[in-house]
C-alpha cells in the first residue's frame, strides 16, 4: 500500500517533464512564421485551425469521483483540437456508411410459425433495388456529414507519465451553427473513459468515470479571445453511477469511486494574443449545485 | 473471440478478406482522390504506396516471422490561415504470421490492420519548385488482429539529393488508447510504438521505389493473477508500477520489418 504513495510522489516529481515540454514548445513559437490573416480570434473560431498541446487540470473535475474523493487530483495530458476541419465529419461519414451497409444487408422481416410437425421460419430479404436505395441514402448522408463546414473535434489523452494522477481519454465531435458573425453554437457527440489513482493521508483512492453523451458549447469571439460555455450531458449518468457513494469491494480497503455526473459545466477563455501560441483556461464544475470546482490550463501551438 | 466484438464478422476470418480489401481501397483512395499534385502526404512527393514486408522478432500475443502486404496513402487538401496543411492518411496491412511460430491459433495466422488518421503539417521548407522538408503530426485510429486502438504519429520527410528523399515516422499507441482482443479484462491495453525509416528513389516524375525498415516495441497489459475480479473490472485502466495494481505488464518485445515497394 505504501508503495503506491511512493509511485505517486515520483509521478509528481516528474512534473518537470511537462514544464520542459511546454518550454520547448514556447521556444518553437519564436521561430515559427505567422500569417497576418490569422490575427483575429474571430478567424480562429470561424476558419480551419488545428491546435496540439499539453494540459493540466487540478481539482474536482467531473471524472475525479465527486464528493467521495477527499483528495485534490492532478491531471496532465495531451490535447488535439481541430476547428472547422474534417475529423468529426469523416468519423460520422464512416458510421453512416457502416450503418447503411448493415441496414441494407439485414432481412426485411422474419416470422416463425408451426406447420404440422415443423416449425417454419420465413425470412424476407430486401430486393436489390431496396438495398441500393438504402446504400445511396447512406452515401448522400455521409457526403453531407463529411463536407459540413462548421465542425470541430477535441481529443484529450490523460497520461500519468506526465506527472498526474489520471489516465484515460475523452473525445468530443461537434457540429456548429454560426450566427451574428461572432457567435457559434455547437453540439455533438462525445465519448470517454478516465481512471484516477491517488493517495491522500495513506488512503488509496481509485475513481472511475465513463462518458457517452452530448456536448453543447456556446462560443463568442472577440478580436483577442474566444469565450466559451460548455455543458457535457453524460448519458451514463442516468444510472446508479450518478451517485458519488464509495463502492465496497472485498479484499481491499482502498476507496473506490464510480461517479458519472449528468451535467458538468465549464466556462473558459481561449487567447489569441500570442500568435501561434495557444492558451486556454477554464473553470469547471461536475454540477452547478455541487459547489466543487476544477481549473484547467492548456498550452499549445496553433497550426 | 472475434464474434463477440463483431457479431456480423464471419466465423472464418478468411471470409473477411474481401471486406478488408474493399475497406482498404476506400481508405487509401480517400487521400488520393482528395489531393492534387502539390499536396502529397506520403514522403515528400507521393500519396500512395504498395509494399511487401518481411517481419521478424517477437510481438506480444503473437510470435515469429511474418509476411505482409501493405497499401497506404496520405495527402493534404485543406490549408489553415497560418499556411499549415491538413488532410487524411490511411491504409491496410494484410499478412501471414505463421512462417515459423506455434501460436497461430489466436488469429489462425492471419494478420490484418486497418487505420485512418488526420495529419496536419507543422513546419515545412520549400525551394522554388520542390518541397525540401516537411514535418507533420497525426492523430488516428484503427483496428487490427490484435486490438482496436488510437495512435499519435509524428513524421518528418526530407530531400537528400534531387531524386532521393527519406521519411522518418514514429507512431505511438498508449495502453489507455488500446482495447486488446485477447485478454479477459475489458480495460487491458496493448501498447505499441513503431519507429520507421523509409527511403524513396524517384524513377520518374510519378513513381518512386521505396524501401523501409521499422522497429516496433509492444507490451501487453493482463489482469494480475488472483486480483479481485471486481477490482479488475473497476479500475483496470490504472496501472501503478511497483504497487498494488489489478494490471500487470509484460516485458517489452521487439519486432522488426524490412519492406520494399512502389510509391505513386
Amino acid at each position: 500500500m505504501e508503495r503506491l504513495g511512493q509511485a505517486t510522489r515520483v509521478g509528481r516529481r516528474n512534473g518537470w517533464r511537462t514544464l520542459a515540454a511546454v518550454l520547448a514548445m514556447s521556444a518553437l513559437v519564436t521561430w515559427t512564421p505567422r500569417e497576418a490573416a490569422a490575427d483575429s480570434a474571430v478567424s480562429q473560431l470561424m476558419s480551419y485551425s488545428v491546435m496540439t498541446g499539453l494540459f493540466m487540470e487540478v481539482g474536482k473535475a467531473e471524472y475525479s469521483g465527486g464528493k467521495g474523493n477527499p483528495g485534490m487530483p492532478v491531471a496532465t495530458g495531451f490535447r488535439y483540437y481541430e476547428r472547422q476541419g474534417i475529423v468529426t465529419g469523416t468519423l460520422t461519414a464512416i458510421a453512416i456508411v457502416l450503418a447503411g451497409a448493415a441496414a441494407a444487408s439485414s432481412p426485411k422481416s422474419q416470422r416463425t410459425y408451426q406447420s404440422g410437425n415443423y416449425i417454419v421460419t420465413e425470412t424476407t430479404y430486401r430486393s436489390e433495388a431496396e438495398q441500393a436505395a438504402i446504400v445511396a441514402g447512406a452515401a448522400a448522408g455521409a457526403a453531407g456529414a463529411a463536407s459540413a463546414k462548421n465542425q470541430s473535434f477535441d481529443l484529450e489523452i490523460f497520461s500519468r507519465s506526465l506527472g498526474g494522477d489520471v489516465s484515460g481519454w475523452r473525445m468530443n465531435g461537434y457540429y456548429g451553427i454560426p450566427f451574428a458573425d461572432r457567435f457559434m453554437f455547437e453540439l455533438g457527440m462525445g465519448f470517454g473513459s478516465i481512471d484516477t489513482a491517488m493517495k491522500k493521508d495513506s488512503q488509496e483512492i481509485y475513481a472511475s468515470w465513463g462518458y457517452i453523451g452530448m456536448p453543447f458549447r456556446f462560443n463568442y469571439a472577440n478580436d483577442l479571445f474566444i469565450l466559451f460555455l460548455e455543458a457535457q450531458w453524460n448519458w451514463l449518468g442516468h444510472t446508479a453511477s450518478a451517485k458519488a457513494d464509495p463502492l465496497q469491494v472485498p479484499g481491499t480497503d482502498a476507496l473506490l469511486l464510480r461517479y458519472n455526473p449528468i451535467l458538468p459545466w465549464k466556462i473558459g477563455v481561449v487567447s489569441n494574443m500570442f500568435g501561434r501560441l495557444y492558451g486556454e483556461w477554464d473553470i469547471s464544475t461536475p454540477g452547478i449545485t455541487s459547489l466543487e470546482f476544477a481549473t484547467k490550463a492548456t498550452l499549445g501551438l496553433r497550426f | 473471440m472475434f464474434t463477440s466484438f463483431f457479431p456480423y464478422l464471419p466465423q472464418r476470418l478468411w471470409r473477411a478478406v474481401p471486406l478488408l480489401l474493399l475497406a482498404s481501397l476506400t481508405l487509401t483512395a480517400l487521400p488520393v482522390l482528395a489531393v492534387d499534385k502539390e499536396n502529397h502526404g506520403f514522403g515528400l512527393d507521393r500519396t500512395f504506396a504498395v509494399t511487401g514486408a518481411y517481419g521478424f522478432g517477437k510481438r506480444q500475443g503473437m510470435a515469429g516471422q511474418s509476411g505482409l502486404l501493405r497499401a497506404e496513402g496520405a495527402g493534404y487538401f485543406m490549408t489553415t490561415p497560418m499556411n499549415n496543411r491538413g488532410g487524411l492518411e490511411g491504409g491496410v496491412e494484410l499478412g501471414y504470421d505463421g512462417l515459423d511460430h506455434n501460436d497461430a491459433a489466436a488469429t489462425q495466422g492471419f494478420l490484418w490492420d486497418l487505420w485512418l488518421g488526420f495529419p496536419v503539417t507543422l513546419f515545412e521548407k520549400q525551394s522554388d519548385d520542390e518541397m525540401l522538408f516537411t514535418s507533420a503530426i497525426a492523430p488516428g485510429m484503427g483496428i487490427s488482429s490484435q486490438h482496436a486502438y488510437v495512435y499519435i504519429k509524428g513524421k518528418v520527410a526530407a530531400r537528400i539529393v534531387p531524386k532521393v528523399s527519406m521519411e522518418l515516422d514514429y507512431q505511438w499507441t498508449p495502453y489507455m488508447g488500446s482495447a486488446s482482443w485477447d485478454t479477459n479484462s475489458a480495460h487491458a491495453g496493448l501498447s505499441l510504438a513503431t519507429l520507421r525509416y523509409a527511403t524513396y528513389f524517384a524513377v520518374g516524375d510519378e513513381v518512386s521505389l521505396m524501401a523501409y525498415f521499422d522497429w516496433r516495441q509492444s507490451n501487453l497489459e493482463t489482469p494480475t493473477p488472483g486480483a479481485d475480479p471486481a477490482l479488475q473490472q473497476f479500475s483496470g485502466g490504472v496501472y501503478n508500477s511497483g504497487s498494488f495494481s489489478p494490471i500487470v505488464r509484460a516485458r517489452w518485445d521487439n519486432n522488426f520489418r524490412i519492406g520494399f515497394g512502389v510509391a505513386f
